[in-house]
């Protein structure tokens, strides 16, 4: 809750370089946005695997995972149409 | 050294000229005695030699250019979308794959697979191709070697609404079918009569014609098998009458899905370099789905229809860049023509969702909302009157819906977000709303507090305390094994947050 109070005055995921990245391919402004840093979650994921399963996931998994950096859907309306994009960052 | 070497070159022959004569010459100055053969050969031989090779050249450089210029062109254009152009104009889907996309497209691809260990080199990528056919094969009773020396640059799938519903006739029990681009007929042939005596070995197989174009039918337990080659495509089906009515689009005698007002207003809104597209005509799958009983949200027939009426078509277009690789879609409707409550939701406008500022740099990922006071009222009408805990409070008892609920003083702006918490494997995770008042959702969540810890027993109100961070006040009530809390901050937006060990309430 602290954090959540303190992005106001640092930035918040606004000051992340992967998400001003990400979001420059998605609708802005939108009426819906989803944002998921991969690379955090998989890192996070990994963390809790026991140490043999770490070392199989650094050698098999991780070389083709590593690029996937984030994936950002965002949609928006007009009087016509509503539109909606859906990015996967690689990098 | 000859006379002739001090003399400029001829000029070069015109194109096309095989041996053209040499120019009037001046007369030699250096040597006047006549030319022994052996001269007389070394003066009119290296002529003739050097127009015949800069003919050959020019003639090579043209054709060379002509050549570049044509892949070139091919390259940066790619193939255009040639299977749509069969595609009855009453189909409700189109999905087409370009093997041979535009320039752009192949080098940003190019980009992205360079990223990927496994997929970074021609042959690994070959290698992924041969094994996904020859896994696609097994059952077919096909591998990559049967396929890849007919394969053309198109694929594609379409199908008519009754594809998703009930059959209308047998003949017409899978409206859909496989477009596959052939580069080599006879191959292309050679493996459908292979595909026949494996995958389809069972079936009674038959011919017929339809407009000069011969089509195989094959009747077993279940969906017929189609196929015919036409203008270089195969199409592999489910019913004879589709693959009859592609055979007359393809030959003009019937419309074509890219000639349809809402195809071309689709496709007009999406990115042109693009690796795929897919194109669904909502009309055309409404239909049917009325037709299976309330399929689509369960809503009702006249509401169907509505919808029928006022959405047009769903375009969606799979394009690569050097960071990524993105789903651009578009849905048109005629928003005069929409029901009441969802035009309410689909006109709301878009903006900077305030909730974003609340989000930590460090968050795992979110999802916010610029309209959730309008898709909450959307559902809440049907359900006021129940409650979320089964029989009592209901909705408006928790100060949710009714006059002073907290719907109808939220501003739209919401997100819920799942953040990474310091020295702990478990994420957090935070939902955030805004409101024109404190105090309706001051009250919404007293309520839901209270409630939650009456009918679970797991927390009390009266052991409530307050904390302070950075100039705004929150509430905690200790549950058994963790706590509870949320609170708003100064700019009205209150929070609902949930930390291991502790779960924040206001």
């Amino acid at each position: 809750m602290k954090t959540i109070i303190d992005s106001r005055s640092n930035g918040g995921i606004g000051a992340s370089p992967d998400y001003v990245a990400i979001s420059s391919h998605i609708n802005s402004p939108n009426n819906a946005a989803l944002y998921l840093d991969i690379r955090a979650i998989v890192s996070a994921i990994r963390k809790v695997l026991p140490a043999e399963a770490q070392v199989l996931f650094d050698t098999t998994v991780a070389p083709n995972l590593n690029p996937v950096k984030g994936l950002a859907i965002s949609g928006s309306n007009s009087p016509d149409h509503s539109s909606s994009t859906l990015f996967l960052q690689i990098g | 050294m000859n006379a002739y070497d001090d003399l400029p070159p001829p000029p070069p022959p015109p194109l096309g000229a095989q041996f053209p004569q040499p120019p009037p010459h001046p007369s030699p100055v250096v040597d006047e005695s006549p030319p022994s053969a052996d001269s007389a050969g070394s003066e009119t031989k290296p002529s003739h030699a050097r127009r015949t090779v800069a003919g050959a050249l020019v003639a090579v450089v043209v054709a060379g250019a002509v050549a570049g210029g044509i892949l070139a062109f091919r390259f940066v254009r790619g193939t255009a979308d040639s299977a749509v152009t069969m595609v009855p104009s009453d189909s409700a889907l189109y999905a087409n794959f370009n093997l041979d996309p535009p320039g752009s497209q192949k080098m940003a691809l190019n980009d992205l697979f360079n990223k990927f260990p496994a997929v970074n080199s021609e042959s690994q990528r070959d290698t992924w191709v041969n094994l996904a056919l020859d896994n696609l094969g097994t059952k077919a009773g096909f591998t990559h070697a049967d396929v890849r020396p007919w394969l053309g640059p198109q694929l594609a799938v379409a199908a008519q609404e009754s594809a998703f519903g009930r059959p209308a006739t047998p003949s017409h029990a899978a409206a859909f079918a496989f477009l596959i681009s052939s580069t080599d007929d006879g191959k292309a042939q050679a493996t459908l009569d292979k595909l026949r005596g494996a995958a389809f070995s069972g079936y009674t197989w038959s011919k017929q014609t339809h407009d000069g174009v011969q089509l195989t039918v094959g009747q077993g337990n279940g969906t017929p098998v189609v196929s015919a080659i036409v203008n270089h495509m195969v199409v592999l089906a489910g019913s004879t009458d589709f693959v009859n009515e592609m055979i007359d689009t393809a030959h003009g005698k019937h419309a074509s899905l890219d000639s349809t007002d809402a195809y071309k207003t689709a496709l007009s809104q999406l990115p042109g370099d693009r690796l795929a597209l897919l194109y669904v005509s909502v009309p055309e799958l409404l239909k049917q789905l009325g037709g299976i009983g309330g399929a689509f949200g369960g809503t009702s027939a006249s509401t169907q229809r509505e919808l029928a009426d006022a959405y047009r078509g769903i375009g969606a277009a799979l394009v690569a860049s050097s960071d990524g690789i993105a789903i651009t879609a578009v849905q048109d409707y005629d928003s005069s023509k929409l029901p009441a409550d969802l035009k309410a939701v689909l006109t709301v406008p878009a903006d900077q969702n305030g909730a974003l500022a609340l989000v930590p740099g460090h968050a795992y990922g979110f999802l916010t909302l610029t309209g959730l006071r309008q898709d909450l009222q959307y559902f809440a009408s049907a359900f006021s009157s129940v409650s979320p805990f089964g029989g009592s409070p209901t909705l408006d008892e928790l100060g949710i819906t009714g006059p002073n609920g907290v719907i109808s003083h939220l501003t739209g702006d919401a997100g819920f977000e799942v953040d990474n918490v310091s020295g702990s494997n478990m994420p957090a995770g935070a939902f955030l709303f805004a409101t024109d008042t404190g105090a309706s959702a001051q009250t919404f969540l007293d309520n839901l507090a209270a409630t939650v810890c009456q009918k679970t027993s797991q927390c009390s109100t009266s052991q409530e305390t307050k904390q302070s961070h950075s100039g705004v006040t929150s509430r905690r009530c200790p549950l058994a094994a963790t706590h509870r809390q949320a609170f708003p901050h100064r700019g009205q937006s209150p929070a609902i947050g949930e930390s291991s060990p502790r779960v924040w309430t206001r």
